[in-house]
């Protein structure tokens, strides 16, 4: 019979070796088998031994029977945890294989940035307002304080519908000016509002002209809003809009509906205002029209006049997206080819 | 405009160098566009306002508002102001209609000599564009660009019945234009006349009977206000615009005219070495004096959203050649000077102030207002959210023009540019297909939308709605197209929370503004979407005389009435705690019955626990037999509250099957 030692000697050896689960098996037999394992052997032995013998034994052999049963574990998990791994590897992948993707669509990128305009507006609580896009003579210029056949109307070249069977005079509108008097006859102020929408031009088409667009208005009236109001207002817009730090500039200009009026620039977004091939070194972007509201446009829509004050501005939305996709046609827009817009 | 550098740095001292001075009149005045160099000189391209055409059509008035910003005096070219006689009777007769005109001046010269114009004469009217022709013509064109009037000169000799009527012209009368343009007149058109007939076309352009010529010995010189709006008429009907016509179209001040008609006597008194014999005035509109305006600092102050002193108020106007008066502490009274006749009112004088001051000292501060929640407006949110839905589902959205030619449009356009855009559409199919046919050479299996209104004439007025438009194509023609659109319609409509909607099919029925013509929709293919009663659009294979060369169905909804109908909330159902049964069911029908009235009748019979019907298999071919169809379906029972039996569920479904079998239908296992 064997001692313990040279049984736990042998049975660690053994272990050693072991690969497989069957080998482990065919050891935890040899050791701990009922019929013939080695240590199964000793204890079967005591039985025969004086007390004291027994007893010391017994301790010593149920201790290596405890030991040997714990690493006999460990390496069982060691085992498994191999397998495992080898099955996993039967599964690999090559991951450089082309995606699977569900077909998306997309939106055009002019909603997408309209969406993206009145969010933030309405983030500073501007209501986004609307009005025909077909509408009177009246609402496009006479309310706008544009006279009867002054060149004013010659600046934005005008379409015109036949008068057959209408009315009065309509057009499809050339700004968005036109909601300004319609929602002032509705609403008192203070208020603070944008339309976004379509206008029509009867223009020649080039890259950066086209018969309709789509302009943004904005309108704000109260008791003290100002040209510095209107400052801060456009330099938020158009922060967000470009995700860097604009600043406007304000020149004088001349539209029949505000006084004074403005163009206003921004700070080229393409060189930050150092000068660039998009900018004309000159460091600013030219982006729209924009002043404080006729006191005879309030008049239109029958506030008294000096009693209110606000600042209104305009801008093609077509041009803030060729700007910011770099589109070189505004016509591209409206070509709807999917080359085109699966880009957005 | 054109504007000669050296030439404005004559009239005003100490002018800043060209780019500099480009960038000044920009920030304060108007947009320079370009600057050019000429030989030692710079031509400035000014983009001169509508409201300052009066004062800065010409070099004078540019150079005044340079002054005005460096603070430098202006240098204007002395005028002699002895006026003399008027025009005797027995050398010109002068008679102005009352009407289109606001004063007129002719002067009599004679003994001049018409030769070539002095070099500095020459090179500045080349400088700004204009090409020197002889001394008499060279000095009105002069005045006009030194001025921003215009001014004409007439042969004497060659005026018949030594008269001179500025009149209406005669229906039928002619005129031959010094470019040799004939025109035939009619009563509205402000003409000046001789005995004989029309010599000039009042304020757009002169008549080559009395023109100026190297024999020239003695001219009558014209400077007049016209009537703007009748030289815009007259100049836009007959399509003529000119140096003169685009200055006068503005308004010009008139009030100191005779300072004009002085200057160029003087010029060609000295240029051609004339002698004036008379002068006739004449006003025919009340004097012109400027009105007196009230100018608080403090609304200047909260207009602007800036603190100005009034010093620097009063400084500003006084530069800019206003007359200034302190009424009391922070009110001004101003009256502007002759030549700006633009500023009559306090908001005038409050951008002269702003633009002189600078918009750049004005700093951005964030508005005072009140914390409002913005109403948001139903129906822009529905055409969103249908949008944002389509967009994450596969579809393009399309942008089309909202013109159509004649056969898509119903609102005709009175001047369009193209026979492809005549009207504004009266649909959103006709851009839809246009759309298609673009993308074909690329892809055959397209899925596109647009969100867009279309136009009718409706009473005395036009129409408009949105609609929401979705075409969907396949390369080969099957009804499953069809399917996938009416599944379309109920994921769009389900998304925005409108449920139970019904698909009628349109047969014989009439399709109405807003949704397309019928001839654009196939007969046997095509069904109304309706919910309680309403349309909301139609669903429709495209017919195939539309000539689309590919199989097309599209999808038509009014976006006002799906808003309508939105429901807002949508309540929670219990989420069922037992267990479903399923069991399948084969149905044989005729090809002609509609499965909705198989589905009908198996809900009509199958009992409150059966839960739902699904059409899960179709097949039509040999096996069965023609002119049949085999329909195979789930049919899920469900209770709330226990599991059911298995013999509960047998006895479901053997009355369902008798009732299809009532309707001659037959049930295979």
């Amino acid at each position: 019979m064997k001692s313990l030692e040279e049984i736990r000697k042998e049975a660690l050896r053994m272990l050693r070796e072991v690969q497989t689960l069957g080998d482990l098996e065919a050891l935890e037999l040899t050791v701990f088998g009922r019929k013939q394992g080695v240590l199964t052997e000793v204890l079967r032995s005591l039985a025969a031994m004086k007390e004291d013998a027994r007893k010391s034994l017994g301790a010593e052999a149920n201790a290596l029977r405890h030991d040997l049963e714990k690493v006999f574990s460990e390496k069982k998990a060691e085992i498994v945890r191999k397998k495992r791994l080898i099955d996993l590897e039967q599964e690999k992948i090559d991951t450089s294989f082309p995606s699977i993707r569900r077909e998306e669509g997309h939106l055009h990128p002019l909603t997408q940035l309209r969406m993206r305009v009145e969010r933030m507006f309405q983030s500073l609580g501007f209501e986004v307002a609307e009005g025909p896009e077909v509408d009177t003579e009246y609402y496009n210029f006479d309310a706008l304080n544009v006279p009867k056949e002054h060149p004013a109307r010659d600046m934005q070249d005008t379409f015109w519908l036949t008068e057959q069977g209408l009315g009065e005079k309509y057009l499809p509108r050339t700004h968005t000016s036109s909601v300004q008097v319609r929602y002032m006859e509705t609403h008192e102020p203070p208020f603070r509002i944008i339309v976004p929408g379509k206008v029509f031009r009867n223009e020649s088409t080039d890259a950066s002209h086209d018969v309709e667009f789509w302009q943004l208005e904005g309108l704000m009236v109260g008791k003290d809003v100002s040209v510095a109001n209107l400052k801060d207002i456009l330099e938020i817009f158009f922060s967000k809009i470009f995700s860097t730090k604009v600043f406007i500039r304000l020149r004088p200009s001349f539209f029949p509906f505000t006084e004074p009026s403005f163009e206003f620039d921004i700070t080229c977004v393409n060189c930050k205002g150092k000068g660039c091939s998009v900018c004309k070194q000159s460091g600013w972007l030219e982006l729209g029209g924009a002043g404080m509201v006729h006191q005879n446009v309030f008049a239109s829509a029958g506030y008294a006049k000096g009693e209110w004050q606000g600042f209104a501005f305009g801008m093609g939305l077509d041009r803030i997206a060729m700007m910011k996709y770099k589109i070189p046609d505004v016509r591209m827009f409206r070509q709807n080819d999917i080359r085109f817009l699966g880009q957005f | 405009m054109k504007y000669s550098y050296r030439w404005l740095s004559s009239l005003v001292k100490n002018i800043p160098k060209p780019e500099v001075l480009a960038e000044l009149l920009t920030m304060h005045s108007y947009q320079v566009e370009s600057i050019e160099k000429i030989g030692n000189d710079w031509v400035l391209d000014i983009d001169v306002l509508p409201n300052r055409m009066p004062d800065s059509a010409g070099h004078i008035g540019v150079a005044r508002e340079i002054s005005v910003l460096i603070k430098k005096p202006l240098t204007l070219p002395k005028i002699d102001r002895t006026v003399g006689m008027k025009l005797p009777k027995n050398i010109l007769s002068l008679a102005v209609a009352p009407k289109g005109t606001a004063r007129y001046i002719a002067s009599y010269i004679e003994g001049v000599s018409v030769k070539d114009s002095p070099l500095v004469i020459r090179e500045r009217l080349t400088m700004c564009g204009m090409r020197p022709i002889n001394n008499i013509v060279d000095a009105t064109n002069y005045v006009l660009l030194e001025s921003g009037h215009p001014v004409h000169a007439f042969d004497y000799d060659k005026i018949v019945g030594k008269k001179i009527e500025v009149r209406f012209a005669k229906k039928g009368e002619r005129i031959t234009l010094l470019d040799g343009q004939v025109i035939i007149l009619m009563p509205k058109h402000l003409v000046i006349a001789d005995g004989e007939g029309p010599l000039a076309l009042a304020g757009i352009k002169g008549g080559s009977r009395a023109e100026v010529t190297k024999d020239t010995k003695q001219v009558v010189l014209e400077t007049a206000v016209f009537d703007p709006i009748l030289i815009r008429q007259t100049s836009r009907e007959l399509g003529i615009t000119t140096d003169a016509s685009s200055r006068f179209v503005q308004g010009l001040p008139y009030a100191e005219l005779n300072v004009v008609a002085l200057r160029l006597r003087d010029l060609i008194c000295d240029i051609a070495r004339g002698k004036m014999i008379g002068f006739s005035d004449i006003s025919l509109v009340k004097s012109s004096k400027q009105p007196t305006v009230t100018l608080r600092v403090e609304y200047l102050e909260r207009l602007l959203g800036v603190r100005v002193s009034e010093k620097e108020v009063a400084d500003i106007l006084e530069r800019l050649g206003c007359r200034v008066s302190k009424k009391k502490v922070g009110v001004f009274l101003v009256t502007a000077p002759s030549w700006r006749t633009d500023l009559v009112q306090e908001e005038d004088l409050i951008e002269e102030v702003g633009r002189i001051f600078g918009y750049e000292r004005i700093t951005s501060k964030p508005p005072h207002a009140p914390l409002v929640h913005p109403h948001e407006h139903s129906r822009r949110a529905v055409a969103d959210e249908v949008g944002r839905f389509l967009a994450s589902n596969g579809f393009y959205e399309v942008l089309n023009y909202s013109f159509a030619s004649a056969k898509d449009g119903d609102l005709e356009l009175a001047n369009s540019l193209t026979t492809e855009f005549t009207h504004m559409r009266a649909s959103i199919s006709s851009g839809l297909l246009k759309s298609v046919a673009t993308n074909l050479p690329y892809e055959r299996e397209l899925r596109l939308f647009e969100v867009g209104n279309v136009f009718r004439k409706a009473k005395k007025s036009p129409e408009e709605k949105v609609v929401l438009g979705v075409v969907l194509t396949t390369a080969k023609k099957t009804a499953d197209l069809f399917y996938e659109a009416k599944g379309t319609v109920e994921s769009v409509l389900e998304s925005l929370g409108v449920t139970d909607i019904l698909f009628e099919d349109i047969g014989d029925h009439v399709v109405e503004w807003p949704y397309s013509q019928k001839k654009l929709i196939h007969p046997y293919r095509s069904v109304f979407v309706r919910k309680d009663n309403k349309t909301l659009g139609v669903l429709y294979e495209v017919h195939p005389d539309a000539e689309l060369k590919i199989p097309a169905v599209i999808i038509e909804l009014a976006l006002d009435i799906v808003d309508i109908v939105v429901e807002e909330e949508v309540a929670f159902q219990e989420i069922p705690k037992y267990p479903m049964v399923v069991r399948d069911l084969a149905i044989l029908v005729s090809t002609n019955d509609r499965v909705e009235d198989v589905t009908s009748t198996i809900e009509g019979a199958g009992g409150a626990f059966l839960a739902d019907t699904d059409l899960f298999d179709y097949y039509e071919g040999d096996t069965i037999g023609a002119g049949k169809k085999s329909l195979a379906f789930h049919l899920i029972f469900q209770s709330q509250d226990r599991t059911l039996t298995d013999e509960e569920v047998v006895r479901f479904v053997a009355d369902i099957i008798a009732a299809l079998r009532k309707e001659g239908w037959e049930v295979r296992s």
